[in-house]
């Protein structure tokens, strides 16, 4: 078959919608939330965690027994006898409520430690990474000699010397784990510095303030928040461990390592006293750890779909 | 294009790098060249020869390790803040990365308000409607103002860039291959969208290029690079009709021609071997090693750029 000329025409095109975008706008963090709802993980993770805050806050409040109330008529009761829900523990208290006050010291030391954390880690690793040359050789490095230390024994002497009590462990745990946010801080801050829309804000004139607010933190505050979600457990993680060797928050007050520590002892006869802060902490580590991971997914912009 | 004003002086500009101990990278070694006002000067050169380096140290991106950029008569290297911060109103950059030039996290309107924003130059409602004006003016929607970057093409992302350099109405603006990434029909869209903008608010660019052909459909006047230092400068008509230096004949020869029966017969001029190393080059002309003329003086002794003809510049011992 052959085209001729003649049977082609001009229709002409409009120009007015060929610039036109049909997509709906998503900002950032519709996008990842629209990302972290697909992910089955993650959203147990959220409901998981957030019954348990729901318990931490509510449940001392409404509930009959005190975490400190002795009933030495009815120590070491199993779960479920006189309203005890969890069984009480071996001075006679209810072992329910102090699970969820345990909770409270818990996710309190959790989140204040990775929040102190992120502050001292974004201000080490931006400063670093923003001022760059010298500067960031020398901040660097003292990181480097920090990393040396073992953690374990820098807690315990910090706790020895100021004495046990909640702020000293949360001071304890955030000691050095700042170094690794500081580290992540950097290293992003000195990725995104390089790009032309940071070189395009300085042909503008803005300034260091505007720089690091409006163009640095916003894009650099995915990887951050995920280290948070993954900093929160280790915090409650080295909480329980410096309880379980007796180094926590002092009696009467209940975390979930003194209470496991406590459990411990009288794990053949009464395994109920280990078994249910055990379980607390398990579902707070690893929902936390699957809310990170999720979180991971959702932020990274590789992974945009 | 007014002959009477130079916009931007540059004398003796040299941009070192430290690479390492006793390494320099000399990026940028002994430019002079100046562009009048409302004049299109195309940079062209292969890449890693320095091209990007002149135009970001000229707006003080990167600080010049010796010799001046003469903004209106003002050193930009000397500036005090305040100077500075005036001449950041004045003179902009279009860079060469649509998807990396703009920022990810904010609006389009935000981004190209940014400069409006900085140099407080108007708010509310007046802001809006500016920036409304520029998204049209580059061929945009008003609607686009409020969407993110990832939602744009590269063309299109390049266009907003363009706005941003163009919402604090500079008078000077370096345009750093801006269309290397885009496809070539997107290309001339951009070209001529520049041209254009160039006519209505009077502009005056510095265009970097490696496109030789794009090069001369928009300058006047065409400065060759090789290796940190300018080796021919003239206009661009005599330039690509008369082209002096042996590399810019090389360069030139390798465009190709559409037209079949021509593009089979054209003689090329094939360069031998690789561009050197910056790093610590040796002394005499930066092109020797490559040039089928070199002679002992070349291998001596660096040549200076000189006049040959009525604004054609050579730096060439042979010529």
């Amino acid at each position: 078959m052959e085209l001729k000329h003649e049977q082609f025409r001009v229709i002409g095109k409009d120009l007015s919608t060929a610039q036109k975008i049909v997509r709906p706008s998503l900002t950032y963090w519709q996008d990842a939330w629209r990302r972290l709802k697909k992910n089955p993980a993650a959203i147990t993770a959220i409901v998981i965690l957030t019954i348990l805050s729901l318990l931490a806050i509510f449940q001392p409040m409404f509930s009959k027994y005190s975490y400190s109330d002795q009933n030495l008529m009815l120590t070491l009761a199993r779960p479920g006898v006189e309203g005890h829900l969890f069984g009480t523990d071996n001075l006679g208290r209810d072992l329910f409520v102090r699970v969820w006050v345990g909770a409270r010291i818990s996710l309190l030391i959790g989140i204040t430690g990775a929040l102190i954390e992120l502050v001292i880690g974004i201000i080490y690793g931006g400063v670093s990474g923003y001022k760059g040359g010298n500067v960031d050789n020398i901040m660097m490095r003292v990181v480097d000699v920090l990393y040396v230390i073992p953690e374990v024994v820098m807690m315990i002497l910090l706790i020895m010397v100021m004495g046990p009590g909640l702020f000293t462990v949360i001071l304890a745990i955030s000691s050095l784990h700042w170094l690794p946010m500081a580290r992540i801080v950097r290293g992003q801050i000195l990725q995104v510095k390089e790009q032309e829309f940071v070189l395009a804000a300085r042909t503008l004139g803005a300034s260091p303030s505007r720089m690091i607010g409006r163009h640095l933190i916003p894009n650099v505050i995915g990887p951050i928040i995920v280290r948070l979600t993954f900093s929160i457990p280790g915090a409650i993680f080295f909480e329980a461990f410096l309880s379980f060797i007796g180094m926590g928050v002092p009696q009467p007050l209940a975390s979930w390592g003194t209470l496991a520590a406590t459990g411990q002892q009288q794990l053949i006869a009464h395994p109920h006293l280990l078994l249910f802060p055990s379980i607390a902490i398990s579902l707070a580590m690893l929902s936390f750890n699957m809310l990170g991971d999720g979180l991971r997914d959702a932020l990274d912009p590789r992974l945009r779909k | 294009m007014n002959k009477n004003k130079k916009v931007i002086e540059v004398k003796n500009l040299k941009k070192y790098f430290n690479v390492g101990p006793g390494l320099t990278l000399k990026a940028v070694d002994d430019l002079n060249f100046y562009i009048y006002e409302g004049e299109t000067l195309g940079l062209v050169g292969e890449s890693g020869c320095g091209k990007s380096t002149t135009g970001r140290t000229m707006i003080r991106l990167y600080d010049a390790t010796a010799g001046e950029v003469l903004f209106e008569g003002k050193d930009v290297h000397k500036m005090s803040r305040a100077e500075h911060k005036d001449f950041t109103r004045h003179a902009q950059m279009i860079f060469q990365d649509p998807y990396a030039s703009l920022n990810p996290r904010m609006t389009v309107g935000d981004i190209i308000g940014e400069g409006i924003d900085i140099h407080r130059i108007m708010g509310g409602k007046e802001r809006m409607e500016r920036i409304y004006n520029l998204l049209e003016t580059v061929g945009l929607n008003r609607e686009h103002a409020s969407r993110f970057p990832h939602e744009f093409s590269g063309g299109q992302r390049q266009r907003i860039g363009i706005a941003r350099a163009l919402a604090i109405e500079p008078k000077f603006i370096v345009c750093d291959e801006p269309i290397s990434a885009l496809d070539v029909s997107i290309q001339a869209q951009v070209v001529n969208l520049l041209i254009e903008l160039q006519r209505d608010m009077k502009l005056t660019y510095l265009f970097i290029a490696h496109d030789l052909s794009m090069v001369k459909h928009i300058s006047d006047r065409v400065a060759v690079m090789y290796l940190g230092t300018m080796v021919e400068l003239a206009s661009s008509t005599e330039l690509y009709d008369k082209p002096l230096h042996p590399y810019t004949q090389a360069l030139l020869s390798a465009i190709p021609i559409p037209d079949p029966n021509i593009e089979r017969s054209r003689q090329r001029v094939l360069l031998e071997g690789d561009v050197p190393s910056p790093i610590n080059p040796s002394a005499g002309c930066r092109f020797k090693g490559r040039c089928r003329y070199a002679k002992d003086v070349c291998h001596q002794q660096m040549p200076e750029l000189r006049e040959v003809g009525p604004d054609h510049f050579v730096a060439c011992h042979i010529v």
